[in-house]
């Protein structure tokens, strides 16, 4: 454990051991300067997350990356801070982080404050039209990063379809790999996306990560400001 | 000799087994033609690796009796072999499964040998344990995620997945050659141990069959070729998780499809999964959207059904239906023939004379004591036995007779003491070792191995005993003695009590060997005098070609005319010993019996 | 302190399992039965009780009193219509274990139905998201954990006086111990049979009911629970309800304190690593197998 940087960052990571949290660990470790105070890694699903709370807890971090999978994990751990005490400032590295079965299983004052890493865009500005379709649609409270991506994807094949013009494996492929779009509704999910492209290397082209905060029950994007429509609040 | 011998109609014909395992390949050849480049060929893919799970897990389960709950364990091992091999140094899948196929041959020995000592449901459940182990290790190694190397030009090795047909059929020969295993070991001496285990296993190790020694190896064989699916699947899959391939739901599927086709037959754990399969996977395709777990509830739906309306699975119920309607049109002539009349009066052996003094000692128990808790049941037994004598050893009920027979015959352990066969000590043998060394039993109810014919029965014992042929001969010469021959081909399930009893002295005869010793435990009970007759008339032959006998009863009267001598033992202690008439005197005999007060 | 904590933890969360696995216990004692789907009852307890609260706006504890009867019924039903028609036609190639594979059918069965029903997402009770917490010192003691364990305590200990001091009872353990016994001095068997598989599902619906005032309900949250049940049941003694007990409380400790010296990704290594290491020492459990109930 390194000492505390100038920063005052104490800073602590609490994830499953699923790949993508262990790989997101390995890069804070790499990138970051400030010291880890404590790492805790564990093989979901807990059962009870009181033993790795304490254990986090004995080091008194300031910021805490919370990455695990299940929305269970996630629950037991956010509200087992609280209950001991915990005033660090919560990061959840997943886009389901900003789902409503959070809110329903820890509540809006146990998520306040709580930010959310995702690659999806929130209802922030951009995609209000649709949020609201969804939620007179399903009666759910707003659209989850599942029902966006779903949507998404949907309208991205649907275009690439159209534009290969046959339903045929390779076509669709280079249709895809050729996409350069401007105008495909459900772009506006993506965070600071207007356009949409893929390089070589098959991945999507000028991703912009977005941060979403736990506000009265609401996901707020409080980043990229182009797309934001609520503002980073510190944690009272 | 050999030629004289009737033929034995064994558990698994060969015409039959070729042709049920020539349907699954042909079958399964026209469904891989038809479906072509279609997505249902990826449907067959998965019904026919299911089917050789299910397959390679029935030969522990079915054959064996051995049920796992844990076959994932194995299973992952093949699909985490083959795609590391291939990711980390490019070794197509085809060649680096058969790693997976050693670690799973090694995994099941270690599994094996750590289990041995449990059975049934312990067994079972146990073994569910390895496969969660397996997982937490996987995933906390690093392994999480491994993906199959994507390569859509990748060679026949690869399975070249621009022609799906390749996988399906390297999914069909593999169920195929599971099949071409499962009927060669069954054919196999191994075959009827394997049998002899799922029926009894104590009687099993009582007639020479090394239990522990089976068990492990049909768990290695079931493992290996588990494997070899579990590394296909992992090209089926595209992907290799913990969650996936050691997880529950894997190590449920064999067990499921198995159960539904029918456990224990060549072709049931198939049928389970062609059927089930694509069922499921049709159904979840036009509803899945709206009834998300669907294939799951099939599955359970599937089972419940199975095991309360036809428990015995679909394949016996269809199989028994149509021998039925066979039977009825007057076609097959399958009614069993009436058994011979048995002879009521056996001809008269001449009660050959107790042994000299002289011939040497078969059996010495020396001083045995035997405690369960706090309780005495033996104490200081000690009994000499010379070769070719009868003994009996009588004592009231609790006495401690089955403990010593279960001393003698190493079911049990005693406190102190030694038990000493044909000048080789005992004590700390195996039971099988101890049969082999020249003891057979029989159990105070008869214990046979129902399912197998009752030649089966005796020839499993035989066979401990030496070569096939020599062990055909010993067989039939034993049913012979019991007036048994006749019956031969018949199911020891389906005999009556008295031929029971008879068929598992043919057996003990068999195990013991000619001039080894035989310990019968209370035979004569509840017996017709035409079967005790059979059984006493075998047993005064037996002492005249040179073998020795050791019984059990809880009164005198039966044996009195039988035995050379008795050993009467009381609460743990041998309170007297000698020639019939002499302990129809002694006092300390009849108070054991009938209390004190009936001495005077 | 953090020991401590740790010690606490272990103890709520081991006298859940503990409970659970007395059911199984008593269920194996008396019916030698093994039931792969006991912790899918106490699964379909917990979304029972989230319903139930919703629909009469009620607690927790009312909701899972309420659900006692159907969930008596349930076991009847289950037992009658399923258990006993097994038992009746026998798999002729392993016997001992149709009646399992039977529950392991049910389980299925019952895991994606309610998935059917309420969906993968995990639900929890509103009462739930409230963070109600004792301090001691530095120790930070959890409520509902506290209540749900003081509640088990209860439960376990009413069922043992009830088997112990009741006529009810006495036929439960008499037709445990010997059934051929039981029969001959006229006891009713099959009604103690019936009776006790209900009262089983019941015990697993009632942990259902504590567990979900803390813990998130998915369809698969029984899977997570039921091998953790039988190691504790086999660890005191397959059919000692007592052993059963005493197994569920190591494992919870087992469970909490082993991440002081072993990774805590291991966790579930550590505790089934254990359990093998029993079984080779003493195959029959710490407390052996005897219907002792």
């Amino acid at each position: 454990m390194r000492a505390a940087g100038s920063s005052g960052i104490r800073l602590a990571l609490m994830t499953d051991n699923n790949v993508a949290n262990v790989d997101v660990k390995a890069f804070i470790k790499k990138k970051l300067t400030e010291p880890v105070v404590s790492e805790q890694t564990w093989t979901p699903p807990l059962a009870d997350a009181t033993p790795v709370v304490s254990a986090v807890m004995q080091t008194n971090p300031n910021v805490i990356y919370l990455g695990a999978t299940s929305t269970s994990d996630q629950t037991l751990v956010i509200k087992q801070l609280a209950a001991q005490g915990s005033k660090a400032l919560i990061i959840l590295g997943a886009s389901s982080g900003a789902n409503p079965v959070l809110l329903d299983a820890v509540g809006a004052k146990g998520m306040e404050g709580v930010l959310v890493v995702t690659g999806v865009s929130f209802p922030g500005k951009g995609p209000a039209e649709i949020d609201k379709r969804y939620a007179t649609a399903t009666g759910r409270a707003f659209m989850d990063c599942e029902a966006m991506t779903g949507y998404m994807n949907i309208t991205i094949l649907g275009q690439a379809l159209e534009k290969a013009g046959k339903a045929e494996p390779e076509a669709l492929n280079q249709a895809l790999k050729e996409m350069d779009a401007h105008d495909v509704p459900s772009l506006s999910l993506l965070p600071g996306g207007s356009r949409l492209r893929f390089g070589a290397n098959g991945r999507r082209e000028g991703v912009v990560v977005e941060l979403v905060q736990w506000q009265d029950g609401r996901p707020l994007v409080v980043y990229p400001p182009e797309v934001a429509n609520g503002t980073l609040k510190r944690r009272a | 000799m050999k030629s004289a011998l009737p033929k034995i109609t064994p558990a698994m014909p060969l015409r039959s087994a070729v042709i049920q395992l020539g349907t699954i390949a042909v079958g399964g050849a026209i469904a891989i033609v038809w479906a072509g480049d279609s997505p249902t060929q990826e449907i067959i893919t998965l019904a026919l690796l299911y089917a050789g799970f299910a397959s390679a897990w029935n030969i522990v389960a079915g054959y064996a009796g051995q049920f796992t709950f844990g076959h994932a364990a194995f299973f992952g091992l093949g699909s985490y072999a083959a795609t590391i091999l291939t990711e980390a140094y490019g070794i197509a899948p085809l060649y680096g499964l058969w790693l997976g196929v050693v670690l799973a041959a090694i995994a099941a020995a270690v599994i094996g040998s750590i289990t041995l000592q449990l059975r049934g449901l312990y067994f079972g459940l146990v073994t569910s344990v390895f496969p969660i182990v397996f997982s937490v290790v996987a995933t906390y190694i690093g392994l999480q995620e491994v993906p199959v190397p994507f390569n859509p030009d990748a060679g026949f090795a690869f399975f070249s997945p621009r022609a799906p047909w390749v996988l399906s059929s390297f999914a069909l020969g593999s169920t195929v050659m599971i099949g071409v295993v499962a009927v060669l070991l069954m054919r196999s001496r191994f075959g009827l141990y394997i049998s002899a285990l799922r029926a009894d296993q104590d009687a099993a190790e009582a007639s020479g069959v090394r239990t522990t020694e089976v068990k492990i190896t049909a768990l290695v064989v079931s493992a290996a070729l588990s494997a070899v699916i579990g590394g296909l699947y992992a090209s089926a899959a595209l992907v290799v998780t913990p969650a996936d391939v050691f997880g529950v739901q894997m190590s449920v599927k064999p067990v499921l499809f198995s159960v539904f086709g029918g456990i224990g037959t060549l072709l049931g754990p198939v049928v389970g999964a062609v059927i089930l399969v694509p069922l499921s996977e049709t159904l979840t395709a036009s509803f899945g959207s709206t009834l998300p777990s669907l294939s799951g509830l099939v599955y359970g739906a599937a089972l419940l059904l199975v095991i309360t309306i036809f428990p015995a699975g679909l394949v016996p119920v269809v199989r028994d239906a149509t021998l039925a309607l066979w039977t009825r049109r007057g076609g097959g002539g399958a009614t069993p023939s009436t058994p011979a009349a048995e002879d009521a009066n056996e001809e008269p052996v001449e009660a050959s004379s107790a042994p000299p003094a002289s011939a040497p000692v078969i059996l010495d128990i020396k001083g045995i004591f035997k405690a369960f808790g706090g309780t005495r049941v033996l104490v200081d037994v000690n009994i000499q036995m010379r070769e070719g004598e009868i003994l009996g050893v009588i004592g009231p009920n609790g006495a401690g007779k089955t403990t010593l027979f279960n001393v003698i015959n190493g079911f049990l352990r005693p406190d102190a003491g030694a038990v000493v066969l044909l000048g080789r000590d005992i004590t700390q043998a195996k039971p099988s070792a101890i049969a082999r060394a020249g003891l057979g039993r029989t159990f105070q109810t008869a214990r046979l191995f129902t399912g197998m014919s009752a030649i089966e029965n005796v020839l499993a014992a035989a066979l401990t005993r030496g070569s096939k042929d020599a062990a055909l001969a010993a067989a039939w010469r034993a049913l012979a003695e019991v007036h048994l021959t006749d019956r031969a081909q018949i199911s020891a399930g389906a005999l009556t009590t008295g031929e029971l009893r008879r068929l598992e002295l043919a057996r003990a005869m068999a195990t013991a060997g000619e001039g080894g010793l035989l310990m019968l435990d209370e035979f004569l009970g509840g017996l017709t005098h035409a079967d005790s007759a059979v059984l006493l008339a075998a047993l005064r032959r037996w002492r005249a070609r040179g073998g020795s006998v050791l019984a059990i009863e809880h009164t005198m009267r039966a044996m009195a005319g039988f035995v050379d001598r008795f050993v009467v033992l009381n609460f743990g202690e041998v309170i007297a010993e000698g020639p019939p008439e002499e302990i129809w005197r002694n006092r300390a005999v009849v108070t054991a019996y009938l209390g004190e007060k009936w001495v005077a | 302190m953090y020991a401590l904590q740790l010690v606490i933890a272990g103890l709520q969360q081991g006298g859940i399992i503990a409970l659970l696995s007395m059911g199984l216990a008593l269920m194996f004692g008396v019916l030698r039965l093994v039931n792969f789907a006991q912790a899918d009852f106490m699964m379909l307890g917990m979304y029972g009780v989230i319903v139930l609260t919703a629909t009469l706006h009620t607690n927790f504890v009312l909701s899972s009193l309420l659900l006692a009867i159907p969930a008596f019924a349930a076991g009847l039903f289950v037992y009658q219509f399923i258990i006993r028609q097994v038992a009746k036609a026998k798999l002729a190639s392993a016997p001992e274990h149709a009646q399992l594979l039977a529950t392991l059918g049910l389980s299925l069965v019952l895991q994606n139905g309610a998935e059917m029903i309420w969906g993968a997402t995990p639900r929890s009770l509103p009462s739930a998201q409230e963070l109600s917490v004792w301090h001691i010192g530095k120790l930070s003691i959890d409520q509902p954990r506290t209540i749900g364990f003081c509640i088990a305590v209860v439960v376990a200990v009413t069922m043992l006086l009830v088997l112990r001091n009741t006529h009810i009872g006495r036929t439960v353990r008499a037709a445990a111990s010997d059934r051929e016994a039981a029969i001959y001095v006229g006891i009713n068997v099959r009604k103690a049979y019936l009776l006790t598989f209900a009262v089983s599902i019941l015990l697993s619906v009632i942990v259902g009911g504590i567990l979900v005032s803390y813990y998130p309900v998915t369809p698969q949250t029984g899977s997570d629970f039921i091998l953790l049940m039988f190691t504790a049941v086999i660890m005191g003694g397959l059919g000692n309800v007592m052993g059963a007990m005493a197994g569920g409380l190591i494992l919870g400790l087992v469970q909490s304190l082993s991440q002081l010296i072993i990774p805590l990704e291991l966790n579930n290594a550590v505790v089934f690593g254990l359990f093998l290491a029993l079984m080779l020492v003493r195959p029959k459990g710490i407390f052996g197998e005897v219907t002792r109930l």
